[in-house]
């Protein structure tokens, strides 16, 4: 690689990933109990363990002219349906759905990488395709998006499912989509909701109401957001320190090392972590921002907004989830919540922005 | 600019919509940021509440509740430690056959136990009450099974050893040993105590954390309580009160006994009542104290309020004559006399006697309303006594509503509810020199070691009629006894003072009769009120049938607080005495003689028969006096003869003293006189043999 080219990576991206993922494997120790006299540090070395894997696979990612990924579109695009494909038929079971493919010793979740394979043909496919004034233009790309999006609704997993749609509308909204179409497909939307109701499966119908009144069960599918708001609300501002939260020390959080790690935050590391996460996570999305806006192309913009979608997505869903403001869905915290495919794609996200970042300059010789 | 071909969009839309973009994430940072902000600084402390009560599981520990005396610290009500049975849900291995087992111990229905087990281990309940304040036989059985996940812990159970004895003055307590009830309530602060608590961490599924930090708070037990109340006089005042009810089958009654300089309530009973240990199983009715929380016509015991009040004011005077004629004309209402011919003329002190209506309607009249009532209040009476028992009437008294008529009527009682308590305090206020004091049940709260916490001695509240007519008035109600339609309530040896009471209620034929009264009257000791609620058959007045009840609780209880018999009164109706004649008798028999009659002896001379005696025989003498009895054994001829009692003496002793007084000796046996015929006392003719049976163990 080209000395040039490193001179031209935005190093803030680097640095808030860093400490993103410092901050994360401190807080999934704490989550895990690694202090406790019976417990271990390995699920926080497993998260550091991804991180390095993840810079090996964000160099590679780096290495690679961004151009080079878009030509190889269609390819990503088949390799994207095989596997969510192979999720379906040899996928194991986890928590409820299938999500998880093995290779070898390893188990991933196809659906991560999905949705870093949709960033990249959907860059590809809104360079191609121009325009985006009429109704046809609106359904050609969701006819394009519709085969990911379904495959993965179906193992289920709405949560990913919504995180590609959120990400296909960022990206169209960037391309140029018209505000009268947008606001057209909004109120096609809520029309249909009534419709989306029925297609829901139970547990989804029931999150939704539990969600709009978490007292409906509270110690059942209440609960998650009950005990989470607990735990950040006994908090306050400084927190009660380190491995000292006894809503996540004593189990009244579930899936606190994943999903509701920012609860664990908030307890522990009170309103003043709280307002460091959002700070990290403000300050890379803003130089990711600032990547697609002096971005060589339109394809590298588009790619960029595709990855800054996803993660403002998640980052809002995961968040308002913890504190109650948007219904329980098993996405997770980018960079925070514990999980090697999650973190390895995003940190391969990453590198395809910092790809696009590199190669700014029209000129490169 | 822009690769060529690649023009649709334009870099200005792209750049305005990415900074649109930009706007929009820093907007949901800084939602998010506030919604955090909204859960820690405005829910804060509510949700940091809950988060510390979800950790730490607090087991209470109740405290021994304070064992309630009589005034003498006999115990009335005692708590005592008893097993309850406690699961703890998260820790039973089989529910199934957990709950098959324990609902054999403790006689429970098993589907209901395992169900109860089942829900509380769903909803990751920490412990639960299996079943409470058991028997000995059943903790011992459950013990015996020996179950994981199944505890005990020790609960007070309230005992009340004396059964239905002084219940409406007690009350009851819960199952949570919670007071109730009567005094269980009122000192409910007192005798509860302070729970202890043990607290230890918990995680989210209520298993003890094996770190966790475990606090023992010890419980504080009750202070305890002694009453005023006397277990005697009570007994006493429940026995008698219960046989009255039988005898004359009435529906009810109420005794309540009072020492009328302090206030102090030495027994205080309703009939029928209940024994607070099974409270649930008598009906609620019976829970009712009659004595603070009914009213009732209290009839011619108020007279006592207006005859005290007439005379403080001045409006009779104790010699002032009046005139009965049967009946009185009150705006144009005829009032009758009880006696329908009328008492005709009559002093006040009479009057009182007679409980004569038409004369407290004249001196009703002559006090005026105003007055009247100044005097009614004064007595306490439309106000409560504030005596400290749970559910404490006023009465009914209303000043607005009284017209002509109804002064009239109130003058001697009707037209006027009282409670019995309201009316033992006016009566006592007499009693205590015109001072109202205010009636209770506590004496004083002591600690474990016997040191007194607080001693209850409320002073006399006020000064309602004068020494003098509080004086006066005490002689009238004496006059009653002694003289008037009180006279049932008469006690041998004291100076009693009392008042009856007969109302007809609004049912005609029923009645509520009344006496009342206190003694010894020179230095009250205690005050009584009997009230017998629908007595039937018979003649119906306070003093037939409630005077004799006052008069037993009176006398039992004067004896049992050891008050001296004034026997005064005794003594000037006897006080001459005629002495016998002793001429001619054995000595001892003699002396034997005078001493039953209150007299003494003094011997003269030597010898076994009495030949002279001074004063003579029919002599009126003082009780006391000596009579010389000349004594020698030179034969007299008198006859007949008296059998001179012999028992105990040697054979040469009985040969010499039946042959002084003229008689002869057969003699069988040896050693001391056992048996004489004919046997002593008898007159027999002079010469007579009398066969003596002597033996060497007498």
């Amino acid at each position: 690689m080209n000395r040039k080219l490193i001179k031209n990576i935005e190093y803030p991206i680097l640095i808030a990933i860093v400490l993103l993922t410092i901050f994360s494997v401190i807080i999934i120790s704490s989550a895990t109990h690694a202090t406790s006299p019976e417990g271990s540090f390995r699920t926080a070395r497993m998260q550091a363990l991804w991180f390095i894997a993840g810079l090996v696979a964000m160099l590679v990612m780096i290495s690679i002219d961004y151009h080079t990924f878009a030509q190889w579109s269609n390819v990503i695009y088949a390799l994207n349906i095989i596997a969510l494909l192979l999720v379906m038929i040899t996928g194991e079971e986890g928590g409820g759905a299938q999500r998880w493919i093995s290779l070898g010793p390893f188990r991933f979740q196809p659906s991560e990488f999905a949705k870093l394979a949709v960033v990249i043909t959907l860059a590809k496919y809104l360079e191609k395709k121009k325009s985006l004034d009429t109704l046809q233009d609106l359904i050609a790309v969701f006819a394009y998006m519709a085969i990911p999006i379904l495959l993965i609704a179906k193992q289920p997993d709405l949560g990913t499912s919504l995180v590609l749609v959120a990400m296909t509308f960022g990206v169209m909204f960037i391309a140029g989509l018209s505000y009268k179409l947008l606001a057209s497909v909004i109120a096609a939307g809520l029309l249909s909701l009534p419709l989306f109701w029925q297609l829901l499966k139970p547990y989804q119908k029931d999150r939704i109401l539990v969600f709009l009144n978490p007292y409906l069960d509270p110690l059942g599918k209440g609960y998650h957001v009950i005990q989470s708001k607990i735990a950040i609300g006994s908090g306050k501002i400084f927190g009660k320190g380190l491995y000292q939260g006894t809503q996540s020390q004593l189990d009244f959080l579930p899936v606190k090392h994943t999903d509701f790690i920012f609860a664990v935050l908030g307890e522990e590391l009170g309103f003043i972590g709280g307002i460091v996460l959002l700070g990290l996570y403000f300050m890379l999305l803003y130089y990711c921002l600032r990547v697609a806006f002096k971005a060589r192309d339109l394809l590298g913009t588009y790619m960029v907004i595709g990855v800054v979608s996803m993660w403002t997505f998640q980052i809002l869903v995961n968040i308002g989830m913890n504190v109650g403001i948007m219904p329980v869905t098993g996405i997770p915290l980018p960079f925070m919540s514990y999980g090697g495919s999650s973190l390895i794609m995003n940190m391969m996200a990453t590198g395809l922005v910092l790809n696009v970042g590199m190669r700014r300059q029209k000129i490169l010789f | 600019m822009w690769v060529k071909g690649k023009m649709s969009v334009p870099q200005i839309v792209i750049k305005r919509r990415l900074v649109v973009l930009l706007l929009f994430s820093f907007m949901f940072s800084f939602i998010l940021l506030g919604r955090v902000f909204w859960i820690q600084f405005v829910l804060g402390d509510e949700l940091k509440d809950r988060a510390l009560n979800q950790w730490t599981s607090d087991v209470p520990i109740e405290p021994k509740r304070g064992t309630i005396y009589d005034r003498n610290k006999n115990p009335l009500a005692i708590s005592a430690t008893v097993d309850t049975v406690v699961a703890s849900p998260p820790d039973i291995k089989d529910i199934e056959k957990t709950a098959s087992l324990l609902s054999t111990a403790l006689n429970l229905d098993k589907e209901e136990l395992e169900e109860k087990l089942k829900d509380a281990k769903d909803k990751k309940k920490g412990a639960i009450y299996i079943k409470r304040k058991i028997s000995d036989e059943e903790s011992e059985a459950v013990r015996n099974l020996n179950l994981s996940g199944i505890y005990f812990t020790k609960e007070n159970k309230r005992f009340y050893p004396e059964r239905n004895l002084c219940s409406h003055v007690l009350g009851f307590t819960g199952i949570d040993s919670q007071g109730l009830d009567g005094i269980e309530l009122i000192y409910e602060k007192y005798l509860k105590g302070t729970p202890g608590r043990i607290v230890s961490e918990k995680d989210a599924l209520s298993r003890k954390l094996p770190f966790g930090i475990d606090k023992y708070v010890p419980p504080e037990d009750g202070l305890d309580l002694v009453l005023t109340i006397d277990k005697i006089i009570q007994h006493i005042a429940e026995r008698e009160l219960e046989k009255a009810l039988a005898e004359h089958n009435a529906k009810r009654g109420t005794v309540i006994v009072m020492d009328p300089k302090t206030g102090e309530i030495l027994a205080l009973t309703n009939k029928p009542d209940y024994d607070p240990n099974n409270y649930s199983e008598y009906p609620q009715q019976l829970w009712r104290n009659a004595a603070v929380s009914d009213v009732y016509e209290p009839g011619s015991t108020f007279k006592i309020v207006t005859a005290s009040a007439a005379l403080e004011e001045g409006v009779a005077r104790p010699e002032d004559t009046f005139y009965d004629p049967g009946y009185v004309i009150v705006s144009g209402v005829r009032i009758g006399c009880w006696r329908h011919e009328g008492h005709g003329s009559q002093t006040f002190i009479q009057l009182v006697e007679n409980s004569c209506n038409p004369g407290f309607v004249d001196l009703g009249m002559k006090l005026g309303k105003d007055r009247m009532i100044k005097y009614i209040k004064g007595f306490g009476f439309g106000e409560t006594t504030g005596v400290d028992l749970p559910g404490e009437a006023r009465g009914i008294l209303d000043p607005s509503k009284v017209g002509p008529v109804e002064l009239a009527t109130i003058s001697f009682g009707q037209g006027i509810s009282v409670t019995p308590i309201q009316l033992i305090t006016a009566l006592s206020t007499i009693a205590n020199d015109g001072k109202l004091v205010q009636p209770h049940v506590a004496k004083a709260i002591i600690d474990k070691d016997g040191n007194i916490v607080h001693e209850f001695s409320p002073a006399p509240l006020r000064q309602v009629v004068s020494y003098e007519t509080a004086q006066e008035m005490k002689k009238i109600l004496e006059s009653v006894v002694t003289n008037g339609t009180g006279g049932r309530g008469k006690v041998e040896g004291y100076r009693v003072a009392g008042k009856t009471g007969t109302a007809e209620k609004y049912v005609p034929g029923k009645y509520v009769v009344s006496y009342a009264g206190f003694a010894p009257v020179d230095d009250p000791k205690l005050a009584i009120l009997v009230i017998i609620d629908e007595p039937s058959g018979g003649l119906i007045y306070g003093g037939t049938i409630a005077g004799p009840v006052f008069q037993k609780i009176m006398a039992d209880s004067l004896n049992y607080l050891g008050v001296e018999p004034q026997i005064e009164i005794e003594e000037e109706e006897k006080e001459y005495i005629a002495v016998p004649d002793l001429r001619n008798l054995y000595i001892e028999d003699a002396k034997k003689i005078l001493f039953q009659n209150g007299l003494s002896a003094r011997v003269d001379g030597e010898g076994y028969v009495v030949t002279e005696q001074v004063p003579m025989p029919g002599a009126e003498v003082k009780k006391n006096t000596t009579v010389l009895l000349k004594v020698s054994d030179s034969r007299t001829n008198k006859d007949p003869v008296t059998i001179p009692d012999l028992t105990g003496r040697t054979v040469k002793e009985s040969t010499d003293i039946l042959n002084a007084i003229g008689l002869n000796i057969e003699i069988v046996g040896s050693g001391y006189a056992v048996k004489q015929t004919p046997p002593p006392e008898v007159e027999v003719g002079l010469g007579t043999t009398v066969r003596v049976e002597f033996s060497q163990n007498p």
